[in-house]
């Protein structure tokens, strides 16, 4: 089974139909099913209330899900519950657990330093052990590489290609301590995404640096041990024009094939 | 000088986003490593209105391309880093005996695109031969450089849309052969790049079908399309680096140079001809 076929982050949309007919047509076999779950009261997103989840919603959701099963017979659906930063997960009652097959969560977006990044994988173990589901930390660099980004970190003037790029000069960059993260994910036994949003904003800024250094953070984060999850985050697609997907490059520089996503046996996924 | 630096398809004119001015486009190409820009607009384009109700900047093509020109003119003392050129992308509708004198007076070079034809191989192979050569008659007639545009971005979509994948059991970029490229591309590649090569009509490598071929997650189809280029070139094909950007919007648009294809071909800056054409300086 090839990285690309595996998406366990793959937001439901308006046609939770449509968007696995798109999946199944771009070749994903086991998909994670997602919508947001979040703190109305204190967080907005982008696109509106539709995006968050109440508990009737989600029930929906997984009906949905099951029913959908037989038409789409070759492909291995799960529902996970995307966690904001600002969500009381110990909110998450008995039937928001019982109707998940797993969670994953995200960092917070606007507090950018390292005791904060390492308060991320604790928040997923936390969730974790709450719910007794496995759960991954999504799209960990997205907000804060962009940020970075655009707050006016530039590519060093003589950038001379990914290979001089050091551990040091990608923590620089990132500006937070990257190894300890790893330590942190790794000694929690908390897995983390390799997001395809976030490889699909960071090329717009054109210039391979930006990519660069997020390929480096994942391969230090894999040195160290952490355990990587493929995810895309498609979130609305139009076939052959947009539509996120599965940086399975990535995967493939870092040497990591489908039969080493340790997250698919947490979740009883089978390798095809 | 990297090939991502390079950008000689970088959209800018009517299909800019609501509020948007020249400027902002040329300050994110800036910002994005870009420092030799052609920035272009489709030449058959005429709306009266924008999505939003607000006016078009411009509202007649030759008209269009005159404002730019003078805009794009005017940016330069801001942007001294940058050489900035203007060439319009033209339809096929576009021939050289049907060309506009005051639009060619303010291009720099043109952008010509095929027939978007999703179908056969021998027709669409012949749209191609026929975009070519009426590159080529541009070209000559008007004295401006021209290259051909994305020339496989309507039969990558129409393999997508009939439900042609690849083989179920792809295993990477290196068993790809030439004639499995140009079936599923529905492009005979050796006569089209020979007849670019004899013409001396140079062909893009364009951003916006690499990124689209990627949305589509199956790295089959951007792997076809790097083999096709591969192709092409063993024929003596030259090459124009050009985003196709029409949006700014980071991550839903916004398109880079495709650099990592030129890397793999190992085609740097100095394999650029068109450049020396439009009289671009390397740095």
């Amino acid at each position: 089974m090839k990285i690309h076929q595996i998406d366990l982050h793959c937001h439901a949309g308006k046609s939770l139909k449509e968007t696995l007919s798109f999946a199944h047509s771009t070749w994903r076999r086991i998909v994670g099913i997602t919508e947001v779950v979040y703190n109305e009261k204190t967080e907005t997103f982008e696109n509106g209330s539709q995006n968050a989840l109440s508990l009737e919603d989600f029930l929906q959701l997984r009906a949905e899900v099951d029913q959908l099963k037989s038409e789409f017979p070759d492909m291995q659906l799960f529902l996970a519950p995307e966690i904001s930063a600002a969500f009381d997960y110990t909110a998450l009652d008995d039937q928001w657990i019982a109707a998940s097959d797993y969670f994953f969560c995200l960092p917070e977006e606007d507090k950018i330093t390292t005791e904060c990044m390492l308060s991320q994988p604790e928040r997923a173990h936390a969730i974790s052990r709450h719910t007794g589901k496995s759960t991954f930390l999504a799209y960990p660099f997205r907000s804060l590489w962009i940020s970075r980004i655009q707050a006016g970190h530039r590519a060093p003037e003589k950038y001379a290609g990914p290979k001089g790029l050091t551990d040091e000069a990608v923590i620089s960059a990132l500006g937070f301590d990257l190894h300890a993260f790893a330590h942190m994910a790794v000694s929690l036994g908390v897995a983390v995404e390799i997001n395809g949003e976030t490889y699909s904003r960071i090329r717009s800024y054109n210039h391979p640096y930006y990519y660069d250094v997020l390929q480096r953070a994942y391969e230090i984060l894999h040195r160290r041990g952490v355990s990587l999850v493929p995810g895309s985050g498609l979130r609305g697609f139009r076939p052959g024009k947009s539509g996120f997907a599965v940086p399975e490059e990535t995967f493939e520089i870092l040497g990591i094939s489908g039969s080493d996503i340790r997250f698919l046996d947490q979740i009883g996924a089978k390798r095809i | 000088m990297k090939i991502h630096q390079i950008d000689l398809h970088y959209h800018a004119g009517r299909e800019r986003a609501a509020g948007k001015s020249l400027r902002d486009y040329v300050m994110f190409a800036y910002v994005t490593g870009r420092r030799i820009l052609g920035i272009t607009d489709h030449a058959n384009l005429h709306i009266t209105q924008n999505p939003d109700g607000s006016l078009p900047p411009f509202t007649k093509s030759t008209e269009n391309f005159i404002k730019i020109r003078a805009e794009m003119d005017a940016l330069r003392s801001e942007f001294p880093e940058m050489q900035l050129f203007l060439g319009p992308e033209l339809g096929p509708e576009f021939t050289h005996d049907k060309m506009e004198h005051a639009l060619v007076e303010v291009s720099d070079y043109f952008i010509c695109e095929s027939v978007a034809f999703r179908g056969h191989a021998a027709q669409n192979t012949q749209y191609l031969l026929e975009a070519i050569e009426r590159c080529s008659h541009i070209a000559k007639h008007t004295g401006r450089p021209a290259f051909l545009a994305h020339p496989f971005r309507s039969q990558m979509y129409h393999r997508y849309d009939t439900f042609c994948y690849g083989p179920a059991d792809y295993a990477g970029p290196d068993n790809i052969t030439d004639e499995e490229a140009a079936d599923f591309l529905g492009t005979d590649l050796i006569a089209l790049g020979d007849w670019a090569a004899k013409l001396s009509v140079p062909i893009e490598i364009n951003g916006v079908t690499l990124y689209r071929a990627h949305c589509l997650n199956r790295p089959y189809f951007r792997d076809v399309v790097r083999h096709a280029y591969k192709v092409l070139f063993s024929r003596g094909v030259m090459f124009v680096p050009g985003s196709d950007q029409h949006l700014l919007s980071v991550g839903e648009g916004a398109t880079p140079v495709p650099e990592d294809t030129f890397d793999i071909l190992g085609l740097e800056t100095k394999d650029i001809v068109f450049l020396e054409r439009i009289g671009a300086r390397f740095l």
